[in-house]
This record gives C-alpha cells, structure tokens and sequence, in this order.
C-alpha cells in the first residue's frame, strides 16, 4: 500500500527537489507517492502544514524558526528535516539604480560583495529600498549582513519590504523599490522584461547558506513515521540527481512544466547551470556555485544563527532563541532516514565563510 | 454628502464619512446593515470613536474589518454575508501595491484575505509590531476554537485579528466568510471541471475526425478505436486524443 502524501510548493528552482522526486518517480521507488500542491504564499504554505492540509512543503529556511519565536503564524510548532536547496538567489536592481552604477563606474563584475554592495550604498538616494519575498527569510538575513557588514547602519540606512515575487518586477518597473533579493527564476524573469538588472548572487555574499528547507510539524517529526523517512530519502535521492550536471537538461524541461514553474526552460537552465544574463543587453556572468541541492542535512549551526540574528533584530533573548532555533533543525531525525540507503555515507559539512570572513556560530551547548 | 446606496438585498448602506481614495483603497466607512438591530444614524455618530487597542474601547464602536480583494464582485459578496450577521465598518483594499500602506492608515481590528492571494507574504510584516502604539496582528487561533481556524484555511480564508480581540466577537464573522468562501471554491472548482469537460470533448471530437478522414470509418467506430488504444495504454481517451491531434497537427 503506497502513503500519499500531499506536499506544498512555491513554484521556484529550489521546489526543484519535489518535483524531480515526482517526475523521476524518487518517490514511488521509496513506497510513497507525492502529490504537489502549489502554494502563491509562504504564509500559507505554513498554515496548510499547520492545519494538516499539506503534511510538508518547501519552507524559507527562517520559517521554522520565525515559528518558533512567535514570529507569524499561530499554528503548530514547525520543524525542518532537509535542506532543499543551498544558495540560488540573486540581488537585482531596478533599471534607474542600474543607470547610476554604471555611471558611477561600477562594471557589475557578479561576484565581489565589496564592490557591489559599496557601490550600490553610494548610488543610493536616500534609505536603500530594498524588497525580499517575506520577511523571515534568508533574502533578509543575506540582506541585513551584507549591507550593515560593509557600513550602512540599520534599520535608518535600509528599508526592507515584503512584496510577493509575482509583483517585483512591477514594483522595479515603477520605482517604489531601488533592489530586490529573490530566488530565480524571478531575477531572470525581471531582466527578460527589460526592468531589472542583476548585481550579485546570493553564494557571493555568503555561500552555503541554506535557502529552502523542507518543513513539517513538529509533532510528526517526533513521532517520524515511516513515510517521512521515505520522504526524506526520495528528496535526498532528487538532490543528488538535480545536482548531476548530465541531468541539466531534462531538469529544466520538468521544472518548466504547466504545473510546475510555467517559465521557459531556458529561463531555469540559466540558474541550474550557473550562466545568468544580467542585464536586458545580454551580458551574460558564470557562477560556478550558483545553487546547490546536495547540502542535504539541517544543522543545527545554521538555526543557531538564523535564531541569533531574529533575536538581535526583534530585541529577543539571545540565549533562548538560539536554543529554540536549534531545537526546529532536526538532524538527528535526518541522519536516521539516510542510514538505510545502501553506500550513504554521511557528506562532511564544511561551513563557508561570508564574504567579509563571518563563519555559522557553532551549535550550543546543550 | 451623505449618499444611501440600496444593495441587493433592499439594506440601506449609509457612507457616514467618505474618505475615498480612489487611487488605492475604496473606503467605505460605516455601513449600517441590520434592519432589526439597528442604530440610527444620529446615535451612532456620538458613539466614542477610541482609537485605542484594548477590547475594553472595542466593546464601545463597530469593529472595523478590512476585505483584502481585488476583484469587485467577490468584495461585495463578502460584504454582502457579513452584513448578514451584524454591523461592522468594512472597508476594501483592492489595490496589492498599497496593501500595508493601507492598512496602515485603516487600522483594523480584522483583515480577511484569500488563502491564494500572493500580498498574503506582505501581511506577515503587520505581525511585528514595529512602533510602540502599533497594534500587531495575528493570524486568527484562539487556543479554544483551532477548528475555526481550521475551517477558514480549508475554506481558502485566512483572517488576521488585532491583539486582545475575543473570539466570540470573531466567531460571527468568520462564520460568515468561511460559508462565503466555500461557495467561492465550489464555484471555482465547477468552473475548471465544466472547462476541462468541455475542452476534452473538443479534442475527442477532433480526434474522432482525424481518425474517420484516414481510415475511413464512422463515428462509433472511431471513438471504438481511440476508447481502445487508450485501454491498451493505460491512459485516458482525452489524453490519446491529444497526442492523436497534436501529432497529425505536426505531419499536415
């Protein structure tokens, strides 16, 4: 007897893992059978997980978390038991923010967070105005350490807001924001329209940063049935495959799909390969770690930051956030689903630094 | 100038202060909807109007909710419903780039919004109260009542409610929005199933056509064969259909 489990997502290149479960049949290999349900907000994503109308989905990585500080929502306690995708966003700016970088001689190189991010605070009039998809998200984090790291104090230096991703390249076009930092294919999707230009990716501010996660209640977590583990191991299965360079091309024809991203497939190569057009002029820029979906296992580093970084900007304990962070990243439960895959053996983790040489603070003591 | 407007269900809707905006948000202040509990106008304009956020001061004027939906005529169906059950100051934001703007300057004590609406991510800001005489709000679960929750997210609605309101003032209205928006997914879901009825229909009889000129058979004997190959595939009869069509599409 297959379990059917129904799954949220947000049509993005890190849903990439769900889909190619699907698609490649990841799932019904492990005994369980997905069923995709795509979501227009993470807000509600997280309420259908909540109210057990999806049993997982596609979270921002801070979700969890943001959850577990009282930050949004009011449903049940989450928990993360995979990282879906690692990196993959890009920072875009409007084409009027463009026009005074250029003119101010910056030659939007795509990969030295120094320069870019020091051009873009002297071209800025005023605040910076910058949008990201939700609030407790790593577009802000990337955004708040990025910024502030090379000098611009916030919050009166910067204004982030939240606009949801099928509206930014309007809000560009009509220059109620100078930037946004949005996972692709949003990024390219601007450029295509002619309205934004790209600055830098995500991986060159901080790379390894987990960016998608996949979300369940809590209480499933602790009980951790069978079919989560199934789950677990067909997704790990998906990231291995995704991150195959020969699987490129079928990926993008999959993600492309009606009912998936519904956007050109050539538009999703250009983040699953790496080679991204900037500008509507077609300068085009190689990133060699543009997204990642092999960096599988949640740790627990990364929810002790992401928790440091919610309390210092909300005025929460420290202590107790990063403790309660910590506990919605689970490891262990992860660990335990991959052991039963023949020749898994366990991809030691190497934390990246940022760009201005920050390192993840290490896991608390319990 | 004070305008009635007559809606259709012969309720007078009296505008007491029009702040329109026509840009952005249509505010319509102060309905009076009840026949049977109604306030008369006069009464209710001296009525404090306390911009403050304890219940206390929301036990003393209408509470305000805020319908956040951009198209007219599922606004005034919600409307509609939660006039039905009492006297509230609605107001409509129709326009996704303002919403927080708005919102702002409304000050609500309930924002309801469709589970679907993307601008739903651009609430969750509204959470953090981030000035001292901000009023945070919440997506609606009262620790007594998850299950009214529960229904409005089935339903496709999500409300979001100032800080201290109390349930029993929520639960009318959220009663009301959830029926509103189950009738909303019903008709949706009707809608896609006739269209994709109809489509299915389309590309059979297309099919039937293709197969009839080729090989010079009738009707029946043409759905025979479509009917059979999909029985020997696996796959729907609209699905063989397709590929039939497309693919003579391709060598005409």
């Amino acid at each position: 007897m297959t379990a059917t489990i129904p799954v949220g997502f947000v049509p993005l290149i890190d849903a990439g893992p769900l889909i190619v479960a699907v698609e490649m049949g990841f799932d019904r290999a492990e005994g369980i059978a997905l069923d995709l349900r795509r979501a227009n907000s993470w807000s509600a994503l997280r309420d259908m997980v909540s109210f057990g109308q999806v049993t997982a989905a596609q979270m921002l990585s801070p979700m969890p978390v943001a959850t577990a500080l009282g930050l949004g929502g009011a449903g049940a306690a989450l928990a993360a038991v995979a990282v879906l995708s690692t990196n993959g966003e890009v920072v875009c700016v409007s084409a009027a923010m463009a026009k005074r970088l250029r003119e101010a001689g910056h030659d939007f190189g795509f990969d030295d967070a120094y320069t870019a991010g020091r051009a873009l605070i002297a071209a800025a009039d005023g605040p910076l105005r910058i949008a990201v998809p939700f609030p407790f998200s790593m577009h802000a984090e990337l955004l708040y350490h990025w910024l502030t790291a090379l000098g611009l104090p916030a919050p009166s230096g910067i204004d982030i807001r939240t606009v949801p991703p099928p509206l930014m390249a309007a809000a560009l076009a009509a220059g109620e924001i100078d930037a946004c930092c949005v996972g692709e294919p949003w990024g390219s999707m601007a450029v295509e329209r002619g309205v934004g230009t790209l600055l830098l990716p995500g991986s060159a501010i901080w790379p390894g940063m987990p960016e998608k996660v996949l979300g369940v209640r809590a209480d499933l977590a602790d009980s951790n049935p069978e079919p989560l583990r199934a789950l677990i191991r067909a997704l790990w299965h998906a990231g291995q495959w995704l991150n195959d360079p020969r699987s490129r091309v079928t990926a993008c024809e999959m993600l492309s799909g009606r009912d998936y991203l519904d956007v050109p497939p050539e538009v999703i190569d250009r983040a699953l390969s790496g080679h991204l057009t900037i500008s509507a002029r077609g300068d085009s820029r190689v990133v060699p770690q543009f997204v990642d979906f092999g960096h599988f296992a949640p740790q627990q580093a990364h929810a002790a930051w992401i928790g440091g970084r919610l309390a210092a900007r909300l005025g929460l304990d420290r202590g107790t956030s990063q403790d309660a962070a910590c506990a919605t990243y689970r490891t262990d439960l992860h660990e335990n689903a991959l052991q039963s895959i023949p020749g898994y053996v366990p991809e030691p983790e190497v934390f990246e630094r940022s760009f201005d040489g920050q390192i993840f603070t290490p896991a608390l003591p319990k | 100038m004070e305008q009635a407007r007559v809606n259709g269900w012969g309720r007078t809707l009296r505008p007491r202060h029009l702040q329109e905006d026509q840009s952005s948000s249509r505010i319509y202040a102060q309905f009076s909807g009840n026949t049977v509990n109604n306030v008369s106008p006069n009464r209710r304009s001296t009525l404090p109007i306390v911009p403050g956020f304890v219940d206390g001061s929301l036990m003393q004027r209408l509470l305000k909710i805020t319908i956040v939906e951009s198209d007219p005529a599922r606004a005034a169906l919600i409307e509609e419903s939660l006039l039905r059950v009492g006297q509230y100051e609605l107001n409509i934001v129709d326009d996704m780039t303002r919403l927080n703007t708005a919102i702002k300057e409304i000050n609500p004590d309930i924002v309801l919004i469709d589970l679907d609406n993307p601008s739903r991510d651009a609430l969750e800001e509204l959470t953090l109260a981030t000035a001292p005489l901000e009023r945070p709000v919440a997506l609606f679960v009262d620790q007594g009542d998850a299950n009214l929750t529960k229904l409005a997210i089935e339903a496709g609605v999500s409300a979001y409610v100032v800080d201290g309101l109390r349930a029993d003032r929520l639960k009318p209205i959220l009663d009301a929005a959830v029926t509103r928006f189950n009738m909303f997914r019903q008709m949706r879901t009707e809608l896609a199933a006739t269209k994709r009825a109809l489509e299915e229909r389309k590309v059979i009889d297309r099919a039937k056509g293709i197969l009839m000129k080729a090989k010079g058979i009738d009707e029946e004997a043409a759905y025979a064969l479509l009917r059979r190959a999909a029985m020997d595939q696996g796959r729907k009869v609209g699905d063989v259909a397709e590929a039939l069509v497309s693919t003579a599409g391709l060598l005409s």
